[in-house]
Formats: C-alpha cells, structure tokens, sequence
C-alpha cells in the first residue's frame, strides 16, 4: 500500500508499504477515507521531535473504514466508519478508568524512552514518533488500530468524512484548550495562534460563553478565518499584543489564555537531556514566544491553558510573572475519547464549522508539497486533507 | 515529617553463593569481555528491550565472570579473594489498577514470568522454590539460578532469596499496598544482588547499575501492563512491542 513516509528532516515521501496486519486480538485495520495533516506533524517534519527513524508511517488525524477486527473486538465490524482518535488507549488503567486517555499506562510500547527524557510516560500515538510507541500513522491506505474497543468512534453516513475527521484531534484539542480556562460569562480569552487547533479553540471558547474571543496570529487568511469564527484578531506583527490586549480588557487583562502555537520549529531535544537542549537551541532566542507572552498578558488569577506541543526545556520563561498573578497552567496532549460524543452532537448539531477551515484536498502522493506549504504558510494553505 | 525507611529491606544473600577461586588478573580479563558485552549492547541499534537484555546480560555475564567461580580453578584447587561482598540494591515501584490479591497471585506465578519478561526463558516452580533460567541474548546461552520463598504473606508481601550456586546471587521482597484513593494496589519492589568483593565489584555496580535498574523497572511494567489488560492468560504483549 502507500504510505506518507517520515525519511528525515523536511523530507517525507509516498512510499510503497506493507499492508497492516492484525496483531492482537484487540486490533482492528481501518481502510483510510481520509487523512489531515496536522500542526504537529510539522515538529516531525522540522525534525525537532527525537526518535522518529527513517521509513516511520506518519499521520495521527484519520478516520476510515474497518476491514477487519480481532477476535477481542466486538463493538466493531467490517464495514464500519469510523473516526479514530489519535492517543492510544487501553481502557483498563488506572488513567482511563478516570478519562485521562491520553495518560494511559499502556499504550506506550516505548515508556522507557519516554520516562527517561519526562519522568514518567503519557500513551502512544499514532505515528508519533519511537518515544511516543513507534505506531505506524494514519497518512496510509491502511492503519492499524490497537485496542479497538477502546477509541474508534463510529459515526452514521449522515455527516460528511470532512464533518467528522476533526474529531480525530484538532477540534477536541480546540475543546479541551478551552475548557481548560474554565470559563465564566464576562470572560474574555486570548488565543495564540490561528491555526487549526486555535481556530476550534475560538469556537469552543464562544460555545462555551465567554464574553470576548481575540485571537493572535500574522498570516491574514488564519486572521480571517477567526474573524469569521467570532474573535477579534490582533496581527502580532503589527501590533503589541501585550498593550492591544490590556487596552482590550480595561487592564485587567484576559481571563484566559490559549497558547495555540506550541514550539513549532523550535528544536527542543526530548531525550538529549539539557545539554543537548541548551545547544539545540543555541541562537534562537524567542522560541517560546507565544508562551511568553501568554503568561505576561494573562490577567491576574487568569488561566493559561497550553494545547500547543512542548518537548522539552524552555528558556526565560517567567515563572515569577505566573506566580505573581496566581496563575493557572493547564496542558497536555487531548484526552480525545472523553469529548466525543458531545463533540459529535454539537457537529450534527452544526455548531462546528468543521469544514471551512481546509484549504487543501488532495491525494496522498501530494503529501511532500503539502507538508512543506503548510508549515510555510504558503498558498493559503489552513488545513490539507488527503484522500489515500 | 521525613519519609518512612524502607519497610522490608531484603537481606543480603546469607553467603556467596558460589566458591571464590579466580585470581586477579583472570577476574579483570573476564571484567574486560563483559564489559565488551555491555557496551556493545548499549551502542547496539537493536531495539531497546533487545538492549537492555544485551545490557542486562552483559551484567550477569560480568557478575559471573568476576563473581570468581571457575571449574578450571577448582581442579587447580586455586583460591583467592575472600574480602567482604559488595551489594547492589534496585528498588522500583509501580501503581496497577487491580486489587491486591490479585496483582500477588499474579506474581506468585514465577512460572509465568517468562510471557512477559523476554529476557527469561523459563521459570519453573516447586512450592516455595524455583528455578530460573534467563536467555543470553544474541544466543549465546543461558544463566541460571535457583531461588527459595522465603518470606510470603498472601496479598501483602513476598520475599525470596537465591541458593547456594547460583550464578545470579539475589534476594529480593516485593510488598504489596493499597494505593490511596481507589488507584489500585502499589507494587514496591526491592532486589538486592550480590557483587564481587572489593573494588571490582564497586566498579561492575557503578557500570552496570543503570542497566539491571532499567531492567527490573521494565520487568514490573510488563507485569503491570499484562495484569492490567488480562494478557497473562492467553499470550505474550506482542501488541506492546515496538513495532519493528
Ligand atoms: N495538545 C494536543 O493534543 C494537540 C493536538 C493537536 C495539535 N497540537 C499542537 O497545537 C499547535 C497548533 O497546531 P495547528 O495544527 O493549529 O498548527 P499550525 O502550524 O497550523 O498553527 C500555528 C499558528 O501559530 C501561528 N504563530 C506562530 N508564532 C506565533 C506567535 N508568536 N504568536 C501568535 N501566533 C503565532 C502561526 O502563524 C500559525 O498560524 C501545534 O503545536 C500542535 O502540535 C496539540
Ligand atoms: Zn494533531
Ligand atoms: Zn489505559
């Protein structure tokens, strides 16, 4: 089969593959309808997240169509669609038995690595790197499915693939970012970064009541489609966030703040140590940036709520600025199997514009072109959805 | 409030045992091949359970080597070292969502052993002893030891120390407690093995420490993970393997 292969830095190919193959009797093969590309692949493809190997499967926003089940499996059979979220879960642990699926103990063939560089070890992904489980990625014909009783989420043929795949990640990352600020009626919340997940992340933030979304970008479509999803936008290129934002607030400040950037090209070695960290980020100088200013615009007793991907050790972060201001820090990767059947009402509901932010659709073989575009921005380019 | 010393410190192995009889200079060329061993294994690109069983045997190996036991010496009825052992202590925890009773019958099963921990190949078990025989990877055979129960309190505590003879010299405990709020049982484990006398075995444990750590810590979350997801009954966690 084809498959949209890591081969190193800022180097993915179409590559002929094996075809999954069932290896536990709670794995399923899911035929792949449709694949994303995601900001986070991009920290692959810039080659700052460590222990990919060459020939890896990338992609973890997928969904499709089972073709077959393990004998374990019976909430599932041939034929059926399916969205797939991108942690896996075992669904026995001690962390999903409280919802925290993206915290499962185990997932993570790999924890060891894990362990080493974080001190403990969250659940595997798909084709997210060795650390993260080594699993082959959803950017496929085929993909296997571990613990299929446990993630897929089947959804009627009612709702386009393209009304649904989002719930693979992005569009409960955006939730969850959200929820994470605990928002109140009068609140205001910042986002940074109007990408996809900051995009879902404005939504979900006006879902769910607050006063006043502004959202935090350069590039003028991203800008644009925030606009169109109820925020006000500050263009951080021409303005300063920090005064735009006090001004905005009568100085308080926002009550929430989403860092929808995360390290992006930054190269924070996950398993180098410190060392290594250090040198990797030797002569980039504002890396953190959205972070930084986060934590320097939040409001006093504010939350600042992190669904943008670290990896490892930031520098010049002010810690005296968060504690100052009683400040809340919230982050990790989505516990996406906790939001989804509200997720999916709220589609079905039309509450989601799910589809307006893909830019780009196109079939795998144009992966290379693609990953490049989106993580310069270029052509418009907002979300790319590939058909294998 | 300081933290608890440790409940059950295991005892040391009530002797060496195997007979000291390798001279210095064998003791340091035997040092030098495992050595060899433990590095390759650390530099190997295997995956990292092939690794650390590498890394893991090139420890036993090396402990073999200079533990100063050889039958060659023995026909001699050549002897050297009897200075005071050197001792190594692992300690490793785990919290699995299951209740006590259920995680200690789990281990109990020594015999069983072998579907989770790739490094073992096989565990066989009399009543409150048991004989273990652990793989050397890249087929280059075994190691063996016999251990006897010597301590064993259903759902709470099991404590076990090898016999005279044993090429792998250890006593271990491992308790099992109640984790606070509903978060299943804690499993603390302890191991302490046995090292050559003197400045050998001070260097084997500063060595080698890293690996037989990561090993038993390994070992507990293969137990865990096949406890937690029932895969002791019916096949190895293959599915938890990195893929290839
Ligand atoms: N927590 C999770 O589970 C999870 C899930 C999905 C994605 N993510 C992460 O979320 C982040 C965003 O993902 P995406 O798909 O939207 O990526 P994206 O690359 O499309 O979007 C990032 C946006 O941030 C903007 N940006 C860059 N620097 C900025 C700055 N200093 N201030 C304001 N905006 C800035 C960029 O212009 C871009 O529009 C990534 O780090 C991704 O890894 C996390
Ligand atoms: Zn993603
Ligand atoms: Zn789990």
């Amino acid at each position: 089969m084809r498959a949209v292969c890591w081969m190193g830095a800022e180097d993915v190919r179409v590559r002929s593959v094996p075809e999954p193959v069932l290896q536990d009797p709670r794995d399923a093969i899911v035929r792949v309808t449709l694949t994303a590309i995601c900001g986070s692949d991009l920290h692959l493809y810039d080659g700052c997240i460590p222990t990919m190997t060459r020939g890896d499967i990338l992609g973890h926003e997928f969904m499709g169509e089972v073709v077959e089940v393990g004998s374990e499996i019976d909430n599932l059979r041939p034929g059926d669609r399916v969205v797939v979220p991108f942690p896996i879960a075992c669904g026995h642990c001690q962390f999903c038995a409280t919802e925290r699926w993206s915290l499962c103990d185990n997932s993570n063939p790999n924890a060891a690595i894990a362990e080493e560089a974080w001190g403990h070890a969250p659940a595997g992904l798909f084709g997210y790197s060795h650390m993260l489980g080594g699993y082959d990625g959803g950017q496929a014909e085929y993909v296997r499915v571990p613990f299929a009783d446990v993630g897929p989420l089947k959804v009627d043929g009612e709702l386009a693939d393209e009304q649904v795949l989002f719930l693979s990640d992005i569009l409960p990352t955006g939730w969850q970012a959200a929820l994470n600020c605990d928002i109140e009626s009068g609140h205001v919340v910042a986002v940074w970064g109007c990408g996809p997940v900051g995009l879902f992340a404005i939504e979900s933030a006006l879902l769910m009541g607050a006063h006043r979304v502004v959202a935090i970008d350069r590039v003028p479509e991203r800008l644009a489609l925030a606009r169109e999803a109820g925020a006000l936008t500050i263009d951080y290129s021409e303005r300063n966030v920090f005064d735009e934002l006090r001004e905005f607030t009568g100085g308080r400040g926002p009550d929430g703040c989403i860092d929808a950037v995360g390290m992006e090209a930054h190269g924070f070695g996950l398993l180098g140590g410190y060392d290594r960290v250090k040198q990797a980020t030797m002569g980039q100088t504002d890396r953190p940036t959205a972070l930084r200013e986060a934590i320097q615009a939040c409001g006093k007793g504010g939350t600042v709520s992190i669904p943008g991907v670290y990896g490892g050790v930031v520098d010049k972060l002010n810690l005296g600025a968060a504690f100052g201001k009683g400040l809340t820090l919230r982050m990790g990767q989505t516990h996406v199997h906790r939001y989804l059947p509200e997720l999916l009402d709220h589609v079905r509901a039309g509450r989601f514009d799910a589809t307006s932010l893909i830019s780009h659709r196109v079939g795998l073989e144009d992966a290379p072109e693609c990953y490049r575009m989106f993580r310069d921005k270029q052509d418009g380019c907002t979300k790319v959805v590939m058909k294998p | 409030m300081t933290l608890p010393p440790p409940q059950s410190h295991p005892p040391l192995p009530a002797r060496p045992s195997t007979r000291r009889n390798v001279g210095r200079s064998e003791r340091v060329g035997s040092f030098a091949g495992g050595s060899l061993l433990t590095w390759w294994a650390l530099r190997s690109r295997a995956d990292l359970p092939a690794r650390l069983g590498l890394a893991a045997l090139g420890a036993g190996l090396l402990q073999r080597a200079v533990s100063g036991y050889s039958p060659v010496n023995r026909l001699l009825d050549r002897d050297t070292a009897h200075a005071r052992p050197n001792a190594m202590e692992i300690r490793t925890a785990k919290t699995v969502f299951r209740p006590r009773e259920e995680i200690y019958t789990a281990w109990r099963h020594f015999e069983r052993f072998p579907e989770v921990m790739h490094h073992l190949e096989r565990v066989t078990v009399e009543g409150t002893s048991s004989h273990w025989v652990a793989r050397v990877p890249g087929g280059l055979g075994t190691v063996r030891w016999d251990a006897e129960i010597v301590e064993e309190e259903f759902g709470k505590l099991l404590s076990w120390c090898s016999l005279p003879g044993s090429t792998i010299d250890n006593c271990g405990t491992v308790r099992f407690e109640e984790a606070p709020g509903g978060r299943g049982t804690e499993v603390h484990v302890s191991i302490v093995y046995r090292l050559p006398a003197g400045d050998v075995g001070r260097l084997a444990q500063r060595l080698f420490g890293g690996s037989f750590r990561r090993l038993v810590h390994e070992d507990v979350r293969r137990l865990q993970q096949a406890i937690e997801l029932g895969r002791m009954a019916s096949r190895p966690t293959e599915t938890l393997e990195a893929k290839s």
